[in-house]
Parts: structure tokens; sequence; C-alpha cells
């Protein structure tokens, strides 16, 4: 369906709390880029052929429902603003630079799960889902795979020769991925980063 | 006077002597005799006549006596005239003679005479002639004499007829009759004359025939029969009417008064009888048989029919009509054959039973032989039942545009153009519904217990946040409604007297949320295009339904992984054949997210090209474009040369008297399809802003259904629909041959669309659109449209004869790159670059499926570039227009762009790529370009 179109349908007839309908996605990009340019940066890492960094002080949240707004403060605080709506993310500037533990994702310049990173090449911000996505020799090995690597294997998919891992929290996913890739088992792994989302089309 | 003759004088010897001998005379009493007088007086006799002689003796006394007894008589000539002793004279000849009479030596003479008798009166006989004409009679005349005799006076007569022309009279007293009429026959013989009335009478009926003489009549059969006469005259006459008819044997022929002679159906077959006509005493007949009957007419019911393969058997029935108008039901009897066994099969028993794999829409004519005849009859290989949307017990088919378009306005405020659908009647007859093709809608989430879904969905769904089989939206969900409408275009339950009817509405249905609020990763995303047999089952789905588009503002990078699975997808599920992918193009030609419009609309080009959606430039996925009710592109529908395909889609639904001031086409009809139940939740609810049917109107009090569902998510369902019609008619197709024989049969529309000019850059007019185009191999292409318009039922005619295995084996090429380019592309100028790949690929691809441009460039705004890309057939397809929508402020790297526009060209040659930048103030730089082949 024609988003546009759908969401002004569906968020308002869920009619809950009253929030302006948003014109707007997030900030411009050039404010996006100049605000990450002045945050704190993790390690670059390649995911799918681009390379990324993590940016600290930036977290994203599942979108609430209703309609969120850029500057608009979050349910936490006023000290978040909104910098981004990305899919059903919200990223948030988190001046606090703290993360409430069972909501905020993350924002660390390190790769987690929520973990918003930047392109380096294009300057587009992106979120980790969580996941590192590994093509095996076999995937068979993907068991011993993640127990060497401190791993939990979420899912294989041994039909096309892949693993999917999931890390402990704190373990930062760009660098298990880069660990796993150092085994002759496995032929690439990356984390996951999220640039662009589906919606209904 | 007595003369003495020879003989007198023998007579008076003769009597002398026997007077000597008597002694002397006699006497009486004493007296003597004295004389004997002969008497009486003149003796006159006839011949044949006799007279009574006498003789008076007169005695001497003076007496006298009668002395004839005692006298002795003597004639002198007995041959003229005999006497007896008693005295009695017969005359036997004319002439004269002496008798004496002599008593006693007396002697008495007299003379006699002997006269011949005459003619006193001639009769006629007949008295009364009457003779046919044209016949003759013979005619007697009888005198009759003097003396009383008679004789036959016939030859001796002089005969004469009074009037000869009626009828003559031979001298022999032969009458012949000439005309009708009356004479006067005569015969006149000595003076005297006979008569008689001679009458002339009709000719004489001499013969009578009837004809036919034999005939041959079945039972209630019949024949005029004639009767001709033939009379003496030589004539023959018509007599039919006149003749007395009779039958010999009634009870197996029968004839009228007027000669119809006819067999009644009691009779007995073989059975003769005489038919005789009788007139005048003649009489002629016919010899009437009745015939064995014979077989004229084998009736076979039914003529013809629809048979569900792998459904009941049909039974056939045979009825023989004879001759004789009598009929038997002879379907035991009959010997039954199908022309095509293997798909239709028919017993002795005349049961017809369709191979469960009998091809949709094959002809299989049923014979049927009896006694030397032979009847066919044509049994057409249905699925099943048969649709119809506008014979449904479903109260909102009738809305449903894109299965039958009458022109209803589908609760918006106006209506569409008659014809603009699916056309999909003929499939639909046909039985196909879709029955056994899984459709998975990968999206929000799908109320599976939705009153017009729930009988269609089957086990697999999945909901990938609560980790379980219902993947039903909560309330919290945004876009929770999406798939249960999506779902409802593919298969809203058929007959069931609520909702609508899907384009396949008997297939089966599985809903995974991966569109819902956390669940969008993309192993998510693998597992829901059949990389997983459990939580959700996705390996065994037939056509996955992706109404799902992407929000990037710049290109973005497909996921190796998914790619894989994709590719696993459409290599080994389905047994091979390979899953299909129906994914939508986008909504975003007007606008799109973040995407920057202003541009392309004030051109009139797609603001979000099909190719900036990664998944779109596979060509593993159906891309399709929505059309409106009226038949052109809905107007947000985003074009491309990845467009494969155009379908309903529809535009807005809204009413005026709810949402007025509205642009005109948000009053045109959208999809009428299923909504989240209850008037809480979903696109139609109480506050519904845009439709009165959304606001739970009349037709849709309970909120369960949607008219203002749109999108390229609707146009991905009604081509999802129609491909699982297609499956149902030819499970056997394989992935690209569905894409073939949409593209084969696809209807091009909008045909009036000119191409976009844009007059606004140095170096003169650039064509930022193209109209349709005919490509080297006769396909027509538009990137608004792809191919065009889904036409199921040409698509249905198609697959019933395709032979599977057509295109052969897929062959992906290796890229062919120029790499390291530095070619500055002009500002705003329509001369921009061009470079070229002269490549003779690989031998195995001489028919391109789909061609894929990886590109990159060094600009700051990519989105002023275009791309068009000339194959070595001279067909130029636009990759990429000016002016897009893209905000990112970086060049593409490796951005890969697909193009359906070459689909059937042969690959070998030159292949040119020309880069426009459509806009000032930012220049770029092409650096590298690459191309392959999707092909066989």
């Amino acid at each position: 369906m024609n988003t546009q179109n759908l969401r002004l349908a569906v968020l308002v007839t869920l009619a809950l709390p009253a929030l302006a309908v948003a014109q707007s996605r997030g900030l411009a990009v050039s404010d996006v880029q100049s605000l990450v340019a002045s945050l704190p940066q993790g390690a670059e890492f390649r995911s799918e052929g681009q390379t990324y960094r993590p940016v600290a002080g930036l977290r994203a949240e599942l979108r609430p429902a209703g309609r969120v707004e850029p500057g608009q403060a979050s349910a936490e605080g006023a000290a978040e603003v909104i910098v981004e709506v990305k899919g059903p993310y919200v990223i948030y500037r988190d001046t606090a630079a703290v993360s409430a533990a069972g909501k905020s994702l993350v924002g660390a310049p390190r790769v987690a799960k929520g973990s918003v990173v930047v392109n380096v090449r294009t300057g587009q911000l992106g979120i980790a889902d969580g996941l590192i996505t590994a093509k095996l020799s076999d995937v068979g090995a993907a068991g011993a795979l993640a127990a060497a690597n401190g791993l939990t294997v979420e899912y294989v998919a041994g039909h096309i020769g892949y693993a999917f891992f999931t890390a402990p929290p704190g373990q930062d996913l760009a660098a298990a991925a880069a660990a796993l890739r150092k085994d002759p088992r496995v032929k690439s792994a990356h984390a996951n980063v999220q640039e662009s989302f589906a919606e209904p089309g | 006077m007595i003369s003495t003759r020879p003989q007198l004088a023998s007579l008076l010897v003769t009597t002398a002597l026997a007077l000597l001998g008597a002694g002397c005379g006699g006497s009486s009493g004493g007296a003597s005799l004295t004389s004997v007088a002969v008497g009486p007086g003149s003796i006159s006799v006839r011949t044949g006549a006799s007279q009574q002689l006498t003789a008076s003796g007169t005695w001497s006394d003076g007496s006298s006596s009668d002395l004839a007894a005692q006298a002795t008589w003597t004639s002198s000539n007995p041959v003229v005239a005999s006497v007896s002793s008693t005295g009695v004279l017969t005359g036997h000849a004319p002439g004269a003679v002496t008798i004496v009479a002599s008593s006693a030596g007396v002697v008495g003479m007299a003379n006699a005479t002997v006269v011949a008798p005459t003619l006193t009166a001639i009769s006629i006989s007949p008295a009364a002639i009457s003779s046919a004409k044209g016949t003759t009679l013979q005619i007697h005349a009888t005198g009759t004499w003097s003396d009383g005799s008679t004789s036959d006076l016939t030859s001796q007569a002089r005969w004469n007829s009074s009037d000869a022309t009626v009828a003559s009279i031979s001298s022999s007293g032969l009458l012949t009759a000439h005309v009708l009429g009356t004479a006067s026959v005569t015969a006149v013989s000595a003076g005297v004359t006979g008569a008689a009335p001679a009458t002339v009478t009709a000719a004489e009926l001499t013969a009578l025939a009837v004809t036919p003489e034999a005939v041959v009549l079945p039972r209630w059969g019949a024949q005029q029969l004639l009767a001709t006469a033939t009379y003496g005259d030589g004539t023959t006459a018509d007599v039919t009417s006149q003749v007395a008819w009779a039958s010999s044997a009634t009870g197996n022929v029968t004839v009228t008064s007027n000669g119809l002679a006819a067999v009644p159906g009691s009779a007995a077959t073989s059975e003769t009888a005489t038919v005789t006509a009788t007139l005048s005493g003649r009489s002629g007949s016919s010899t009437v048989s009745v015939s064995t009957p014979t077989l004229t007419i084998l009736s076979v019911t039914p003529r013809s029919d629809d048979i569900v393969a792998g459904g009941e058997a049909l039974q056939f029935t045979a009825t023989a009509y004879w001759s004789d108008e009598t009929s038997a039901d002879v379907t035991g009897r009959a010997t039954w054959t199908s022309t095509a066994p293997e798909v239709v099969d028919i017993d002795a028993s005349a049961r017809a039973n369709a191979d469960a794999g009998g091809r949709v829409g094959t002809q299989v004519p049923i014979l049927a032989a009896f006694a030397g005849l032979e009847r066919a009859s044509a049994l057409r290989v249905v699925r099943g039942p048969p649709l119809n949307p506008a014979r449904t017990a479903d109260p909102l088919a009738g809305q449903e545009w894109y299965l039958l378009n009458v022109g209803q306005k589908a609760f918006a405020d106006v209506a569409g153009t008659p014809g603009v659908d699916l056309n999909l009647l003929n499939a639909f007859s046909m039985g196909l519904s879709g029955k056994g093709v899984k459709v998975a809608i990968i999206d929000s989430g799908l109320e599976i217990k939705h009153e017009d879904l729930e009988a269609n969905v089957v086990p697999g769904s999945w909901n990938f946040l609560t980790r379980t089989d219902d993947p039903t939206p909560t309330p919290e969900e945004p876009e929770g409604p999406h798939g249960t409408s999506v779902a409802g275009i593919v298969a809203m339950v058929h007959d069931n007297s609520v909702g609508g009817m899907g384009v396949a509405p008997r297939s089966s249905l599985n809903g995974y949320n991966w569109l819902a609020k956390g669940a969008q990763t993309s192993l998510n995303f693998i597992k829901s295009i059949g990389g997983s047999s459990a939580k959700p089952r996705s390996d065994d789905v037939s056509i996955f339904n992706l109404s799902v588009q992407w929000d990037n503002t710049g290109p973005v990078t497909l996921e190796s992984a998914v790619e894989e699975q994709y590719w696993y997808g459409v290599t080994s599920l389905r047994g091979g054949l390979g899953a299909i992918h129906v994914k939508c193009a986008g909504n975003g030609f007007q606008d799109h997210f973040e995407l920057a419009c202003a541009e392309a609309n004030g051109i009139g080009v797609t603001c979000q090209n099909a190719s900036y959606d990664s998944r779109n430039v596979l060509p593993y996925n159906i891309v399709v474009g929505a059309l409106n009710a009226s038949g052109i592109r809905s107007s947000y529908s985003t074009a491309g040369s990845a467009l494969w395909i155009s379908a309903p889609g529809g535009e807005y639904g809204k009413n005026r008297s709810v949402a007025p001031g509205k642009p005109e086409n948000d009053y045109e009809a959208a999809m009428v399809t299923t909504d989240l139940s209850g008037c809480t939740l979903g696109y139609a609810w109480t506050g519904a802003d845009n439709s009165t049917f959304n606001q739970g109107g009349s037709n849709n009090l309970s909120c369960n259904y949607t008219n203002t569902f749109n999108g390229t998510s609707s146009a991905a369902p009604s081509t999802a629909g129609a491909i699982a019609l297609l499956l149902d008619a030819r499970p056997d197709l394989g992935w690209r041959d569905v894409k073939h024989i949409l593209a084969s049969t696809a209807t091009k529309v909008d045909l009036s669309r000119d191409a976009v000019i844009d007059t606004s850059l140095a170096g003169g007019d650039y064509v930022a659109e193209l109209p349709w185009i005919i490509n080297a191999a006769g396909y027509s292409f538009h990137d608004w449209y792809g191919f065009g318009a889904v036409d199921v039922d040409a698509a249905v005619e198609l697959a019933r004869t395709y032979e599977v295995g057509f295109l052969g084996n897929l062959v992906v090429s290796r890229w062919a790159s120029q790499e390291e380019l530095t070619m500055v592309i002009p500002d705003a100028n329509s001369n921009g670059v061009t470079s070229t790949i002269d490549k003779v690929w690989d031998p195995a691809i001489t028919f391109i499926e789909a061609v894929q441009v990886r590109w990159s460039a060094t600009h700051a705004r990519m989105s002023d570039l275009g791309i068009k890309l000339t194959s070595p057939s001279g067909t130029t397809s636009i990759l990429l227009n000016i002016k897009g929508g893209f905000t990112t402020t970086v060049g593409p790297d490796n951005m890969i762009l697909l193009s359906n526009a070459f689909y059937g060209e042969n690959p070998d040659g030159v292949w040119t790529i020309e880069v426009v930048d459509g806009r000032s103030q930012v220049q770029g730089t092409l650096t590298d370009w690459s191309i392959r082949i999707f092909g066989h």
C-alpha cells in the first residue's frame, strides 16, 4: 500500500498519545553528518562491501507506537533527541551516553545489537541487528565455531552454507566476525548492518 | 288337276294292284262303293307341314262315309309329299303330287301342292346391344318363318347401323363400338327387317395396376400407392381415389381410402402385406413389407462438458435413434474411446475420468461408436468447479474491479473503465483457483482467523516476534493490517457469503510478519523466502509475495546471503522448478519517504526508480508496477527498467463526502479487500477519514474490509494470485517459464503515452523516458509497465501448450567490465558520456532474460545522472532516469541496475552505456561499469 496513505490511516487508527504528524523523518542529512562527525567513533569494520564505524552517543530504539518527530524528546526524557527515524527504529541522540538496560540498544563505539554505525563512504547511518552472518565451507562446523568464539548459533541455513551467530552482550560483533574470518572453515563473516528498512509497498 | 305323269302312272298301277289284291271292292250293307273323293278340295301344304286328308266314299245307295282310315293312301311323289296310312299328308319339298286313296277297288285321287314357308319376322340378338367403346360384339339375326319355324339368318341378313360413327357392323353381323352413343342395328332378309338398338358404352376396364408394386417401409413409415386403370381402348387413368383399397394384414400395413399405405409402430418387422385396389371387377396389388429399421442417429450426452482433473467421474450416455423413430439407451452397448486416454480415460460403462495431472483446458474428444455410427463429444479438462465474480455469494466480489471491471466504483467516487482487469474469467471458468498453490505473504502479519481468509490459511505461518504460528498483528503494530489486505487480494475465500473473493480464491496462505517492528532482519527474510522448513515453514511455498519496498535514499547493497537464498529459491524450491518471487516495484513515482521528488515530478519521470531497491534488480523477482482501474499507471507506481509486469493496484478509493479537497485520483477506485477485523483496527474503522466504506458503512458494518487499499502492494498480490492460477493450470512450470509466459502474454496499455522530453539541458532535447519500445526480439516494453498488464486468460492459454524446457538452462554470465574510467560527465547536458563493451558472451546465451549493469561514479548528487543502455541489436533502455529522487551525496559504488527491456535479444556485440547529467551545478565522473547477462 502507498505508505504515506497507510501511515496516516493506521497511526490515526491507533489513536495513541496525540503526537505531531511528522513531515520529515529526521534531521537534515548535513546536520546528521555534522553530528556524527562530532561524536566518537569506533574501529572500522566491513560488512557487505561497505565500511562502517560505530558511533558513540547515538542509540536506536524500536519506534514507539504513534508519531515521532525529529527533535522530539524521547519518552525517557528531554535529554534525548531524535536524530533520524529509520524504518522501525528511532535513532536518538543520547546526550547522557547512558544506556538504559533492556531498552537502550547501544550507544558505544563498538558493534552490538542496536549499535548505530555510520557508513564511512556515504555518511548514512546504519544499525547493527546483532547478528553475524558467516559463509562457511562446512556448516556442520557452526557449533564449533560458535563455541570457539564465544558466540551462539542463531540459525544455520545449511542449504546455502550460511550460519548466523549472536554474541553475548558487551561483545563486539565486528571483532567477533573478524575472529571468525580467521578460521579456515569460514569463507566470510561480517556483522550485519541495516542501512535501509522495508516498508509496506 | 290330275296329270298323268310317269309318277302318276306308276301310282295307278300300284293302286290297281292293291285293289285286285283286296278282292274286288267292298260293300256296305249291300251297297257298293261307288266313288272315293279325296279332299279337302285344293290341297296345299307347306314344306314340313302336315295336313289330314279326307277320303269320302260314296256308296251306291247314295250314302257316304269317311274312308280315310280304311283307304289306302298313296303319294305320287313321296319326296315332295308323303301321305300316311291314315291320310295325313306331309309336305317335304315344294312341288306337286297326286294323292290316291283307294278303297274297295274304288280310287279317288286329288292333287296336292307342297309349297315353301315364308319369312315372317327377324329378331336380333341381343335385342338391346350394349358394347363398350373399342370393343366388338357379334350380333345375331333369327328369322321366323311362316310355318313357325325359325332360322339363323345372321349370315344371310343384310346388316346395317344407323350411325356407323358410333357403332359399325359388318356383313357378318360383327358390331364395332367406336364412340359413346347410340345407333340402331338392323338385319334385313327376304324383305323382312329386324332391328335392335345399340349403345356404345365407355371403354371397358381391362386391367388395374398398383404402383409401386413392392414397397419396403419402416415402422411409422408410409407410402402413397397409385392405382392405374387400363381400358379396352388402350387408355390408362389414375383411379387411385376410385378404387377400393384393402390390406391383407392390417396389423402390419394399413391403407387409407386414398391409397396411403402406412406401417404402424406396432407392426412386426420383416412382415409383409398385400395392398389391393379393386375397381369394376378388376384388381391390382402392391406388396408392402415392414423393413428392419436402420440406425439413423447416435446421440451422446453431454455433447460438451468440463471434467475436473482428478475429480469425480463424468457419466456419458448414448441414445440410438432408428429410422422407425424408435430409440433406445445404448450407453452400455456403445464403444467408448478417448482420443487422449492419458488425459481423460473412459471405461466401457461410459464413465470418464480425467487424470489428476491432466492439463487444464485440454480438449479431449470422446468418441462413441454404435452399429456403425460414431459420435464425438468434447471434454474440457478443468481444475474444479467454475468461479465467477459476477455470480458468487460473496457480497463484495462485485466491487472487485480487478477481477471483473464493469465500471463499478468500488465504493469510491470515480469508477474505472470496464474491461480493465486481470482478464481471468476463462481461467475461472476452468475452475482455476490456485488450489494447492501455497502463497506466502511476507508482510506485516496476517490475521489468520479473518472470516474471509481462515479457510485458506494453512499451517506454516510464523510470528517472528512472538515466535508462534499466529502472525496476527497486534494493535500496537503500525503497519499491522497491510499483510491481511495483501492476503485478501490473493485468497479471499470464494462463495462463503462474506467479503469478496481473491484472485486465487482457493490458494493456500501463510503469513510471516517480517515487516513487523523488530522482525526485519536479513536472517528473518531468508527464513521467509524459503530458507526455513519450520517456524516458519517456507520451503514448501510456491509463491512469495513481497509487497514491501525500501526506504533508502541512496544505493544499498543486497546482503549476499539474501541473494544466495534467492538463488536457492529459484533453483531448489518447488522440487527444482523454482519458487516464484513477486515483488512490488514501489510507490515512489511522485514521492517516497525522504526522496527529493520535485525535479522528477517537474518533468514527469519517476522519482523513485525501481532499481533503487536492491531486491528489484534481482531477476529472480517479478517486479510489479501498479495499474489503476482505468488501465494506466497508478499515480504512485514506481517505474523503471526493472519492472517485469503490471497489475491492478488502484488509486485511493476515497469519497469527497469524507475527504474533500483531495487530488482527483484520490477518489478513483482502490482495491476492495480484507482488513483487520473489527472497527477499532485496520484501515476500516469508525474514525476513518477517507471513505464511508472504511467508516463501517452499510456494506462494511463489521469493518472487516477496506476499499482504500492500493499501492504496488496491491499489484503484487494481484500478480501472485494470477500466477497461482497459472500454476494451478500448469504445476510443472518453472519460475522462468512463469516469467516468460507473463511477458509473452501481457497486454500493452496506455498506448498513446509519449516519451518524456527534457528540454532544459544544454545539448538539446533529452529523452528522459521512452515510449513503448519493441525490442529486436519483438517484445514490447515500457519502463512504467514492464511488458504490460497481466492477462491471466492469455497466460493460461499459452501455458496450456507451453513446453517446459523451452527456455533451457539459465546461464549467468560473468561480468564484463570497463574499469578505471575517467569520463567526466558534462553537467546539465543531454550529451553525456558513452562507453562501450564489445563482448561475445557465453555461447550458451543467445536469448537474454535480463541484463544487469553495475556502475560506479563520482558525483555528489548522483540523482542527477541518467543512464541509458543500448544493446547490440539497437534497443535502448533507460536504466536510471535523470532527476531522480536519491538524496545521497556520494556517487554510486558498484550500484546494480536491471533492465528487462532486452528480453529475447542476442547479447553478442557492442553494448553502449550513456550517462547524462540532468541537473546543473554538480559534476561527476563515470569511473567504471560492468554488465552481465542472464539468459540461455
